[in-house]
């Protein structure tokens, strides 16, 4: 499970940043390569649309590779592309409310988003979840999403959030609440 | 110590996240054994964490990487600005400037005998007769008061300017604010 850095850890992307600094771009592509996954935890995590997911982290990285240059600390690189991937998400969010919302004045009828192929009991709970997760309230859904995709620590989704520690831990145990109440009598037990 | 419903539910969180400690794993696991309710809370929560990872799995890894890396890095990127890193010296490097062209005398050979000629030598001049520095008043100032609006003064600022001799020179620049006059009172006062 991969930690994130901290300010009195050696942050060992360190070297590639500089030479991503320096304008190269096979270091950007390494950079991209270790670091997509959780970068499409935060864009989910605010989202919550999986069909505009790839399209939204592919702006993001692009956006990562054109503005790099404006990082005042290098250091603070992280909690800068997580700045960067949560509002990008936000304004993506907003532009497909807008449309669905003219989709739905025109036709009628609402749109759906991606789904599942339900193909057993399990896929069909995973997907009730998976749902149930979109519709948590953002606050809630964006650690819970950094926690279960990245395994981070209380202490590392408070640095990149910028919450103190009691905050995460209340704000993950309200969406597993949320949750609960959510999948009351849909999800089997193990 | 007797915990309640939402305790147990807290610890329970923390223990899904790796984040309980030994003592209160201990306590969880007697509330577990011991209390139907607390169990099933867990059972439920756990279960749900379960399904949490492997869809967001699914849903996430799905595309993940998969990017064209040459339309990625296509963009003209910002160059890296120095004024990051070295813009803060600008003021205090044009303060520095200026206190040094205060403190250390101009020396006399650069202007003897030379009759000031251009707008910076004769500001020289003016200010080393003591004469006061010539300031551009707005002309607008009455024909704004009687239209109902007025200016304000908002802050100055200080320019250093290198003349045509290499001395830095400071000019005062004020500036300022249009704002509405408020309307003359006609009426009485209301008392509160």
């Amino acid at each position: 499970m991969k930690a994130m850095h901290r300010p009195d850890e050696v942050d060992m992307e360190a070297p590639v940043i500089e030479a991503v600094l320096a304008g190269d771009r096979f270091a950007f592509e390494e950079l991209v390569r270790r670091h997509d996954r959780w970068v499409r935890s935060v864009v989910f995590g605010a989202l919550a649309d999986r069909s505009a997911l790839d399209d939204v982290v592919q702006q993001v990285w692009t956006t990562a590779w054109r503005r790099i240059g404006e990082l005042r600390d290098p250091t603070r690189w992280k909690p800068w592309l997580y700045r960067l991937a949560r509002n990008a998400a936000y304004d993506a969010g907003r532009e497909l409310k807008r449309r669905r919302q003219l989709a739905q004045a025109g036709t009628g009828s609402a749109g759906g988003t991606a789904s599942f192929d339900a193909g057993s009991i399990d896929e069909e709970q995973r997907r009730l979840v998976l749902s149930a997760i979109e519709a948590l309230p953002a606050i809630y859904r964006e650690p819970f999403v950094l926690r279960h995709v990245n395994g981070w620590s209380y202490q590392r989704i408070g640095d990149v959030m910028g919450l103190p520690v009691d905050t995460v831990e209340t704000r993950l145990v309200r969406a597993r609440r949320l949750l609960r109440e959510a999948l009351e009598g849909k999800v089997n037990q193990s | 110590m007797t915990r309640s419903h939402d305790d147990f539910e807290r610890l329970i969180v923390r223990r899904l996240d790796g984040e309980l400690g030994e003592e209160e794993s201990l306590e969880l696991d007697r509330a577990i054994l011991r209390e139907p309710e607390v169990r099933r809370m867990w059972e439920s929560y756990r279960r749900i964490d379960e399904l949490a990872a492997a869809s967001l799995e699914g849903a996430l890894v799905r595309g993940a990487g998969r990017y064209d890396m040459a339309r990625l890095t296509d963009e003209r990127r910002v160059a890296r600005r120095w004024t990051h890193h070295r813009g803060w010296l600008l003021v205090p490097g044009a303060i520095a400037a200026a206190l040094l062209a205060l403190v250390v005398p101009k020396p006399e050979f650069l202007d003897r005998g030379r009759v000031p000629s251009t707008p910076t030598e004769r500001l020289t001049a003016r200010s080393a007769n003591d004469e006061s520095l010539p300031r551009v008043s707005d002309r607008t100032d009455g024909l704004m008061h009687n239209a109902g609006m007025t200016k304000r003064a908002t802050g100055r600022d200080v320019l250093g300017v290198v003349g045509d001799d290499g001395n830095l020179y400071l000019l005062e620049v004020d500036r300022s604010r249009t704002v509405r006059m408020p309307p003359p009172r006609t009426g009485p006062v209301d008392e509160l």
